[in-house]
């Protein structure tokens, strides 16, 4: 009974799938992405977030292109700074997850060493992924603080998710 | 005869270096002005403000004293391109304290300075020269002409101009 149902039910919704399937498919495509005012705030507050903690970073967001949309150094970040911000932002975004979570399954060997010889990868905590209303829509990514207790828990990765959490509401309901 | 020419020449040599300072001054030490984060903001965003109103969007980078970016701010229709070349162009202009404009017609030969790698002679680069004081460059790319990047630079500077003119 219960497997009829099932079956009448999937009979009864795949064709509206399919033909969404064949919209998307076929035509041109829209995605969601940050205004370069949101993009600003987020990586000022993370800037800020780190200043509170008594740090000076650098903060980039990146867009879902790897681009950098807003990039902030604060006074006494070091040149370094700007460089691997880019590079954290740049890798959360393209491989889908917070560097602080891909530097533990890198070493753990979930992730092949030979990632984090990618181009532009940098597998070190710090890089945050910006969600939307259930997509990735970019990336954040800090540099200048120490390091914290370990990857997943460093203090760059909380300043930017503090950053994200600054514009949180617009994210969820823009 | 020859013996008092030397001797008169050793004496210009040390006269030289044990004379008069560079700078008659006590301070071993030099205090140098820099842009705080803020500022260099303020700049950006009043660049990007100008382009929108040209009805372009770009990308802009502020740089310190040492080429390092301050700031830099992309609006979300510029290229991905716009980044580097916005990053060279506040690079060059701070390097040569010259709005870009003023040097595109300067080095024209093949190998000269100019030809470095990150050096950019396209106008849309002005330095952040306050009295004197270099502070950084301001670079804009993404306007379909350099003389539309560099009037959003100069939007940039001139929305702090007056502040850091009376910070002295």
């Amino acid at each position: 009974m219960l497997r009829n149902l099932i079956i009448v039910t999937t009979l009864m919704t795949s064709p509206l799938l399919f033909a969404d399937e064949v919209k998307t498919i076929d035509t041109i495509y829209s995605s969601r992405n940050l205004s370069l005012d949101l993009a600003s705030k987020l990586a000022w507050h993370a800037i800020l977030d780190c200043r509170k903690r008594g740090y000076s970073v650098a903060a980039a967001v990146v867009d879902r292109g790897g681009n950098v949309q807003a990039l902030f150094r604060d006074r006494f970040a070091g040149p370094h700074t700007v460089e691997t911000a880019i590079r954290k932002a740049w890798t959360s975004n393209s491989f889908r997850q917070n560097t602080g979570d891909l530097a533990s399954l890198l070493a753990t060997g979930v992730i092949p060493n030979q990632v984090q010889h990618n181009p532009g990868a940098l597998l070190v905590g710090g890089g945050v992924i910006i969600q939307s209303q259930g997509a990735i829509i970019g990336g954040v990514g800090v540099s200048g603080a120490p390091p914290g207790k370990s990857e997943k828990q460093s203090i760059d990765g909380a300043c930017a998710r503090a950053g994200i959490e600054s514009i949180n509401e617009n994210l969820e309901f823009d | 005869m020859r013996n008092d020419k030397k001797i008169f020449a050793t004496i210009s040599l040390l006269a030289c270096f044990t004379g008069q300072p560079l700078l008659a001054d006590d301070s071993m030490t030099l205090p140098i002005k820099r842009l705080k984060m803020e500022t260099a903001l303020t700049i950006a965003q009043a660049a990007i403000k100008q382009c929108r109103k040209e009805g372009v969007q770009i990308a802009v980078t502020v740089v310190d004293r040492g080429g390092h970016a301050q700031v830099v701010l992309r609006d979300v229709l510029a290229m991905d391109i716009t980044l580097p070349i916005s990053k060279q162009k506040a690079h060059t202009a701070m390097a040569f304290n010259t709005p870009l404009s003023q040097l595109s017609a300067r080095f024209t030969k093949p190998y000269q300075v100019p030809k470095l790698d990150g050096l950019i002679l396209g106008a849309g680069g002005i330095p952040v020269n306050i009295g004197g004081n270099i502070m950084g460059g301001i670079g804009v790319s993404g306007a379909p002409s350099g003389v539309t990047d560099e009037k959003c630079a100069v939007a940039g500077l001139e929305a702090v101009r007056e502040d850091l003119e009376l910070d002295g």
